[in-house]
């Protein structure tokens, strides 16, 4: 845990968006100027293939923020 | 796998850890505890107290061990990775670099040899590519992770400045990117995809779904390819309004503008465009009859991919993607996401889009460069099982049986490339007379005259790869050097890297697919050589039609063109002959299982007794050894002990054939009256009435065997009208 946000998705966000600042569970799209819909997607497949799960496109659509993919993550009981 | 240790009472933890480290036999025995801790965290004289104590203790170290330990950036002494994927070694090395200097040249060689897989252990993968970048090897890292990229995209995130620098030194490609889909996912998988084959790919995408327009656009492209990504719906998005018909008729105007628009960019612009295939559906629209029906989907694909294949006939520039090759690691259905196709219309799947990214990747390099030209070949272990020198001849394995059969399969793959323009040539530490092993080995698939140039002499592999480059006038460039020996492979990389030395796995059952699926040997185009496989292909269809449709079984045999070449036993084929002893069940009239040691006594005892045997060829090929008999000799008596037949040859009158041998030569040795028994077993019905139909009379024993009798006066020796027999003296 860093900031209260896993391990796993601070490496991803930096992987996707290569954004600088730390993250919180609150840092969302508004933050983030890399993080359009197009990014979105790579997000979604990052944290399928980090994790081995399939998102829903409800989930897919319900991400907006770093709290938003832990509240997903916990609900696939990860 | 989580680590225990991040918890909030690390004391507590600490003990807990230090305890299943003291009881490290027991928990491995047990398969607890030891999993579940993650070794970053663990320091590493814990470790070693913990291996000296699995020492002590006699324990060995598991191997899912060893990989969490060195995942966990630990070294291991040698004798723990003994038992390790070669993976694993090269982890280790990277784990020792810095402490031992020499490591590095062990990781840089160990590495060029690694055999990247669709199976590929993520976590080892990232371990490697992270351990070198973080220890100051970030061009080693990069190579390595372009290698591992496919399966293992997450390994980027290590090399972001290696990539910069390595793509700087690259040839820069300028690509232009159409699909009826979004490109957007593939045009950044391309970066990466192109600089694994020594490119720098820059990448400009056409308008969204506007494929037509751009290829018919009367402005030049700024571009030096035309890549088009193809997905199903660009052409298929049938109406269910509309009649079956009418949905074909559409697809069909579609393929129609489609083909149009690309034979006129063609012809115009003369870039090279290069096209994928789509792949196998795997959700019918209509159901198990979906290939036959009109509006069905696999129909659709299969029509779309025809027009393809035609396009790319008549067109030099064009070259196809064969989406079933690039996506064949990824199962059909994980190539669709349907997710991201509903959200943003992209046509495959995150995975698929790597591997089809990687395969325009390839297609380039290969449109670019052509197919390699010649394979330089070890013989001992390669092209044969054994060593010529220790071994003999007759120990030789390359045959019709296990594990001799996968390596008459590799020399089957290697006389594949051959007819597709492929110079063979032999590159081995051997005397010289290994050649000869071609002519007298029995079962050898290759001949003398297949190869065009042979080093074989006890000289370096390194300077004769060169004299063969001089003798042929091709560059080094042109070959790729297979043998089974790590160290020669190592020493030719080293030598000349120029030369293609690709990973050649350890086991020869996997070596005739590798060598399909490597891909620098792949056409891209039709070459004379390749009509001439075209020639080849049309003959068989002949003979298989004639199988198919002939109305006449006997039309079928004579079209066949069999030759049986008997002969009496030899040392050579005498593991043939008692495999086939311990094996055939079918056509197996005693079910005798004589093993070798059998055998030898018959080949050592001639007045007595005589073992035969009978190889099969057809215009097909050579079948090998696939039938056989052991008789017992008493003066003008003899006695059929054996008769058995391979069941790939089952009614093609061989034994009948074989049989007639049998007895005419018996015959001549002065025995006028023959007997043969049929004992049953639940597996060879298919035998019962050979005797029978073979001229023999017989009587039923009381325990269901029967006993047949022939004798020479009364009947001709039964014969086929469809077989050539030659001896093999």
């Amino acid at each position: 845990m860093i900031n209260g946000v896993r391990s796993e998705i601070v490496e991803i966000f930096s992987d996707v968006f290569e954004y600088p600042e730390p993250l919180n569970q609150e840092t969302s799209q508004e933050d983030i100027p890399k993080w359009d819909s197009l990014q979105h997607i790579a997000l979604v497949s990052a944290i399928e293939q980090c994790f081995a799960i399939t998102l829903t496109m409800d989930e897919m659509m319900e991400i907006r923020c770093v709290r938003d993919v832990h509240v997903v993550l916990e609900r696939h009981g990860i | 796998m989580t680590a225990i240790i991040s918890s909030e009472s690390p004391s507590d933890i600490e003990r807990l850890i230090n305890f299943a480290i003291a009881s490290a036999a027991s928990c491995i025995e047990h398969g607890i505890i030891l999993q579940t801790i993650d070794w970053k965290l663990v320091d590493r004289q814990k470790v070693s107290l913990m291996l000296e104590g699995l020492k002590e203790d006699g324990t060995l170290l598991p191997q899912w061990l060893a990989r969490a330990l060195l995942i966990g950036g630990h070294i291991l002494p040698a004798v723990c990775l003994k038992r390790c994927d070669p993976e694993l070694c090269v982890l280790n090395g990277i784990n020792s670099i810095g402490k031992d200097k020499s490591m590095l040249q062990f990781v840089e060689t160990a590495v060029a040899d690694l055999e990247v897989q669709s199976d590929v252990d993520t976590e080892v993968a990232i371990a490697i590519i992270e351990g070198l970048a973080t220890k100051g090897f970030g061009s080693l890292a990069t190579k390595i992770a372009l290698r591992y990229w496919r399966y293992v995209p997450q390994t980027m995130r290590f090399i972001k400045e290696g990539l910069a620098a390595h793509l700087s030194s690259l040839h820069r490609v300028r690509l232009r990117l159409l699909s009826f889909s979004t490109t957007s996912i593939i045009a950044q998988d391309l970066l990466p995809a192109f600089a694994g084959f020594g490119v720098n790919a820059h990448v400009t995408e056409g308008g969204f779904g506007e494929v037509i327009q751009d290829l018919l656009a009367p402005k030049k492209l700024d571009a030096d390819a035309l890549l088009i990504v193809l997905d199903l719906a660009g052409f298929y998005t049938p109406n269910w309004r509309l009649s079956p018909d009418k949905v074909f008729d559409n697809l069909q105007e579609k393929l129609d503008v489609f083909s149009v628009a690309l034979e006129s960019f063609s012809k115009n612009e003369g870039l090279p465009v290069l096209i994928n295939t789509l792949p196998v559906t795997v959700s019918p629209s209509v159901g198990f009859i979906d290939g036959q029906h009109q509006s069905g989907e696999a129909r659709s694909i299969e029509s779309i991919n025809q027009r393809l294949n035609n396009l790319v006939r008549n067109h030099s520039n064009i070259v196809l993607v064969d989406s079933n090759v690039v996506l064949s690691t990824i199962a059909p259905i994980h190539r669709w996401d349907p997710k991201l196709w509903f959200y943003g219309r992209l046509p495959y799947s995150a995975d698929a889009t790597r591997a089809l990214a990687n395969g325009f990747a390839l297609a380039w390099r290969n449109f670019k460069n052509g197919p390699a030209k010649v394979l330089a070949l070890d013989l001992d272990n390669t092209l044969w099982g054994g060593i010529y020198g220790e071994d003999g001849i007759e120990k030789l394995t390359c045959n019709d049986d296990f594990p001799g059969n996968a390596f008459k399969a590799f020399q089957q793959e290697c006389l594949r490339l051959k007819t597709q323009g492929m110079l063979l040539t032999i590159l081995s530490k051997n005397n010289p007379d290994a050649l000869q092993v071609f002519e007298l080995h029995p079962d050898m698939l290759l001949r003398k005259d297949d190869f065009v140039a042979r080093e074989i002499n006890w000289g370096t592999k390194s300077t004769n790869i060169c004299r063969i480059a001089k003798e042929l006038n091709l560059g080094l460039d042109s070959f790729i050097f297979i043998d089974d020996s790590p160290h020669e492979r190592e020493a030719m990389r080293r030598l000349r890297p120029e030369v293609e030395v690709p990973e050649l796995p350890n086991d020869p059952a996997r070596r005739p697919r590798w060598l399909r699926e490597l891909s620098t040997t792949w056409p891209i185009r039709l070459t004379e050589e390749d009509s001439r496989r075209s020639d080849m292909y049309v003959a068989e269809q002949k003979a298989n039609h004639l199988r198919h449709e002939s109305i006449c079984f006997e039309d079928y045999l004579r079209g066949l063109k069999q030759q049986l070449t008997v002969g009496q036993i030899t040392p050579i084929t005498l593991t043939r002959v008692a495999q086939m002893h311990m094996r055939t069940n079918q056509f197996n009239l005693t079910t005798q299982r004589f093993d070798e040691t059998d055998i030898k006594m018959m080949m050592a005892d001639q007045e007595n007794f005589l073992v035969l045997h009978g190889r099969v060829e057809d215009k097909f090929g050579d079948h090998g050894i696939v039938i056989c008999a052991a008789v017992q000799l008493y003066g003008e008596k003899a006695q059929l002990l054996s008769f058995l037949m391979s069941c790939r040859v089952i009614g093609r009158q061989i034994e009948q054939a074989f049989l007639g041998e049998i007895l005419k030569f018996i015959v001549e040795h002065g025995v006028k009256q023959v007997e043969g028994t049929f004992i049953p077993t639940h597996k060879n019905g298919i035998a019962r009435d050979f005797y029978d139909r073979s001229g023999f009379s017989g009587h039923e024993l009381d325990d269901g065997k029967t006993v047949w009798e022939w004798k020479w006066t009364e009947v001709g020796v039964p014969t086929s009208d469809f077989i050539k027999i030659s001896w093999n003296t």
